[in-house]
């Protein structure tokens, strides 16, 4: 059984408790962490607004309204407040223990003790933090009006989607997605964030796509569908559909992250990403592309047929991998010269 | 049974017309090249060392037809056991009444 989880509503009641293997646990959870955003985000501002109003005297003076009199801070150096906290030097104290600076008399006689409060500032908040708060403070309705439309959203596409296979080819998707926002987005670090993002996702559907494949390759090395009476071709047929499928969104998102390690500089890891790729051929397609091919109606199991094309595809990487890991590089640029062919 | 082999040669009229060589044959009779095993039935290539006749498809095709007569029979064997139990207990009544 699944952990319950409290979950309260945009408005901050509390909803039924959703368990994190429910198709309903991601929205609830954004819609949760967008609550606990928007109230950090007032109590932040309202912590600032506090504190403003602490500090500055005029706005003191504001927010106490007409209250009047006179209030005397005992005004130290940075020195000796150091020198206090470390405890070389130490502020007199009363019978009672409280702190206490001393009056002198007009006859130059020690007078009565006044109280001194110590007040702590523990300056928790940097500037970027306090604009960020101040931002969602100001964005509140909007981010709540998001969090419903989510909700609806979220509805409308769980009808939509269908089986596993569906959501791997939606992590691809959603990886080329997020390369296309992050080439378009000017912040740096939002931009490095947004392509992290983008390569994980098809790292994640080439991976969870290259076992899905594997398991309907097995299902025909193994022959399971010999146990369907009178639906054997039609299980093939649709195992076969399903590698076909499969095998195209792995074919693209391996040449995606490939391009994109390549667009960032990285030709080491473009070289490990097109590695697997030769990896996953070699060992999955070139093995079986025999069976394949028979079982494929549209392929004729000839050389020139669509699965030995396929088997076909291994990249050799071995030598760029080679010289890009070798500790000298050396680059040889020269020219060539067209023969003469009269000499 | 011998695996058929055929010609697979693209330009090749014996592999446009799917001809069948016996299992014997080596060359292509019109174009000359290297015959291969080949499904008898789609003329898809199949391995030297398989002892298939039919490829993977066709050989479940094949068994899904047989898996229809033997279900065919055997609802049309139910039909006829049905009928002549009918008769035969109607044939009864009808000697008890007399």
């Amino acid at each position: 059984m699944g952990d319950i989880v409290e979950i309260l509503d945009i408005n901050g009641e509390p909803i039924k408790a959703v368990s994190p293997y429910d198709a309903n646990y991601p929205v609830a959870l954004l819609r949760d962490n967008l609550k606990r955003t928007i109230d950090q985000a007032q109590n932040a501002a309202n912590a600032i607004c506090k504190a403003v109003a602490k500090e500055a005297p005029i706005v003191s003076e504001i927010q106490k309204g007409m209250k009047q009199g006179t209030k005397y801070v005992v005004d130290m150096s940075d020195e000796l407040i150091k020198a206090i906290d470390e405890g070389t030097i130490k502020l007199q104290q009363t019978k009672e223990g409280k702190l206490c600076a001393q009056l002198m008399q007009s006859d130059g006689k020690f007078g009565s003790k006044l109280g001194i409060k110590k007040e702590v500032l523990k300056g928790e908040m940097v500037p970027t933090q306090i604009t960020n708060a101040l931002q969602m403070a100001a964005l509140q309705e909007q981010i709540q009006s998001i969090a419903e439309q989510i909700v609806t959203i979220d509805r409308s596409v769980r009808d939509v989607l269908q089986g596993q296979q569906n959501d791997r080819i939606g992590l691809y998707y959603s990886g080329l997605a997020m390369y296309l926002e992050a080439k378009n987005t000017d912040n740096e670090s939002l931009r490095q964030a947004l392509l992290v993002q983008a390569l994980r996702s098809l790292a994640e559907s080439t991976f969870q796509l290259e076992l899905t494949m594997q398991s309907d390759i097995k299902y025909l090395v193994d022959r399971e569908y010999l146990s369907e009476r009178g639906k054997k071709v039609k299980m093939i047929d649709e195992r076969m559909s399903s590698i076909n499928k499969a095998f195209e969104f792995i074919h693209q998102a391996s040449l995606l992250r490939a391009a994109i390690y390549c667009d960032q500089g990285e030709m080491k890891a473009m070289t490990t990403a097109l590695g697997e790729y030769s990896h996953f051929i070699e060992n999955t397609v070139a093995k079986n592309a025999a069976l394949l091919a028979q079982c494929d109606v549209s392929d004729t199991g000839e050389m020139a047929g669509l699965w030995n094309n396929r088997a076909e595809l291994k990249l050799d990487v071995s030598e760029l991998e080679q010289k890009l890991t070798a500790k000298e590089k050396v680059f040889y640029i020269g020219f060539a010269e067209a023969e003469n062919e009269a000499g | 049974m011998k695996q058929a082999k055929g010609c697979i040669n693209k330009s090749c009229e014996a592999n446009k017309k799917k001809l069948k060589y016996k299992s014997d044959d080596n060359f292509c009779l019109k174009c000359g090249s290297s015959l291969v095993p080949v499904c008898k039935k789609c003329h898809t290539q199949l391995l030297e060392n398989e002892e298939n006749v039919l490829c993977v498809r066709c050989s479940a095709d094949k068994q899904d037809q047989k898996d229809k007569v033997v279900d065919g029979a055997k609802k049309a064997g139910g039909a006829v056991v049905a009928a002549v139990s009918l008769v035969v207990g109607v044939a009864g009544a009808f000697v008890r009444k007399k």
